[in-house]
């Protein structure tokens, strides 16, 4: 039963090899930023300084994954044909993307454990207490899926290689621009700002770090808006699906 | 039988395929046969349901019953081509690869990957996938292109006893009549996307041997 997905996994992990950028970005990048970034404080102040940037290099490495490398993936074997091949052999073409979506996902937990052994023995990052720590990354993954969703719909809508790298970046981009990731954005106007609401980053810089460093934030809230967030977009895949000749 | 009922394939404002009527019996083999761009993929995709078109076209043969083998067939470049059998064969598949790979030579090839494939050996795949799983109705676009001479008769004398022990239908697209001549009973002949006959093999020779052209 699980013996073609497994396949679709392997596949997909010989794949990534060639998928350098991708991987730079949502690998190294988050690394390398953390490094520099926390070389340039003084060293006093750097234990609380990881505390404040440890989500932010969480936030530099989900961008690039769900928005870049993710996408690409599925527009470079659509657009070569393969889905197309599948689908003549009767492979169903759900079960690939879903096999895909499970290797990412666990791509995910594995960027997570990355930057977090890198911020503790590096920079000595301490976790709170279990309950907040688990209900951080518990609400990171959830704000996680809305972003493979928007790297999914582009995907369907464009269904070139190219074009969906393309976009993909030029989103992750913003994004990580208007969460204050790279750089401080001061005096937006207020139109941008209520676009804020729908940047999963920017829930993650500025509400999550908050609930990490011990402020209290409306925890059922942003579950619930990630729930409502997420079931829209599928709607908004489905529909676009339906629409796409795929 | 597949029935086709005014069957018309429009790109943009051109018709680009054009059949008022036809039936292609699917427990025998059919030739589709024309010159480049006559519309024989078109009509293949057509009756696969992978292409818009106008018009109806009726199959009794489901689906999941039919082999496809287009003339472009791609798979991931970096996936090794033991990957891509296991991911596309069931176990009930497996009866046959062994003496496939062996026909095909193709056991030195498992571990290498897609991307270093020759069109050949990557051809060889193909074929080896389509005639593995179980099917009713096999329906290859160009079977023998990028084939080396010994391969091709291997292959067309393997079509040949498969058709006849499994009683499997064969829709075939071709340029070469001696590949119709080996594996058909009847000819569809296409020209500038319009049928232009639509007869037995041997009446499809005679035509052949009195106009002195090939259709082309």
């Amino acid at each position: 039963m699980f013996n073609r997905p497994f396949q679709i996994i392997i596949i997909e992990l010989r794949n990534l090899q060639k998928t350098i950028l991708g991987l730079f970005f949502s690998f190294v990048f988050p690394l390398l930023a953390m490094y520099f970034t926390m070389n340039a404080v003084p060293i006093e102040q750097r234990m609380e300084a990881i505390q404040i940037y440890f989500p932010i290099s969480l936030a530099l490495g989900i961008a690039p994954l769900a928005l870049l490398t993710f996408p690409a993936s599925i527009s470079k074997e659509y657009e070569a044909g393969v889905f197309l091949r599948y689908k003549l052999f009767d492979i169903s073409l759900v079960m690939v993307i879903a096999s895909k979506v499970t290797l990412y996902f666990f791509l995910m937990i594995i960027q997570i454990i990355l930057i977090s052994m890198f911020a503790i023995f590096v920079f000595h990052l301490t976790f709170p207490s279990f309950a907040i720590s688990s209900m951080f990354f518990l609400l990171y993954i959830i704000s996680s899926f809305p972003m493979f969703l928007i790297g999914s719909i582009i995907t369907i809508i464009t269904k070139n290689n190219v074009m969906v790298q393309s976009i993909g970046l030029t989103i992750m981009f913003l994004f990580l621009i208007l969460s204050n990731a790279m750089m401080p954005v001061g005096n937006l106007p207020s139109w941008i700002e209520k676009l804020k609401f729908i940047i999963p980053t920017n829930d993650i810089i500025q509400y999550y770090t908050s609930y990490w460093n011990g402020d209290k934030i409306n925890v059922l809230f942003f579950v619930l808006k990630y729930f409502i967030y997420t079931m829209f977009l599928l709607l908004v895949m489905k529909a676009c699906i339906n629409k796409a000749e795929l | 039988m597949i029935e086709i009922r005014n069957l018309i394939v429009e790109k943009g404002e051109s018709v680009i395929l054009k059949i008022p009527n036809a039936s292609i019996d699917v427990s025998k083999g059919t030739a589709i046969f024309g010159e480049n761009g006559a519309g024989k993929t078109t009509f293949v995709k057509c009756i696969l349901g992978i292409e818009r078109y106008k018009g109806t076209i009726e199959s009794s043969i489901c689906k999941n019953k039919i082999q496809v083998l287009m003339q472009k067939n791609s798979y991931p470049p970096y996936a090794k081509t033991k990957d891509i059998l296991k991911l596309i064969l069931d176990k009930r598949d497996l009866s046959s690869l062994s003496t496939l790979l062996h026909m095909f030579d193709f056991e030195k090839n498992l571990n290498k990957k897609i991307a270093v494939l020759s069109g050949g050996e990557l051809q060889k795949l193909n074929l080896i996938l389509a005639f593995s799983k179980s099917h009713q109705i096999l329906i290859v676009d160009e079977v023998t292109t990028e084939l080396d001479y010994t391969t091709r008769w291997k292959l067309l004398n393997y079509i040949r006893d498969y058709r006849k022990n499994n009683n499997i239908g064969f829709i075939i697209v071709s340029h070469y009549p001696e590949e119709i001549k080996a594996l058909c009973d009847n000819v569809i002949c296409l020209k500038n996307g319009n049928l232009v006959s639509h007869c037995q093999v041997d009446t499809f020779f005679k035509n052949l041997k009195e106009d002195g052209e090939m259709y082309v």
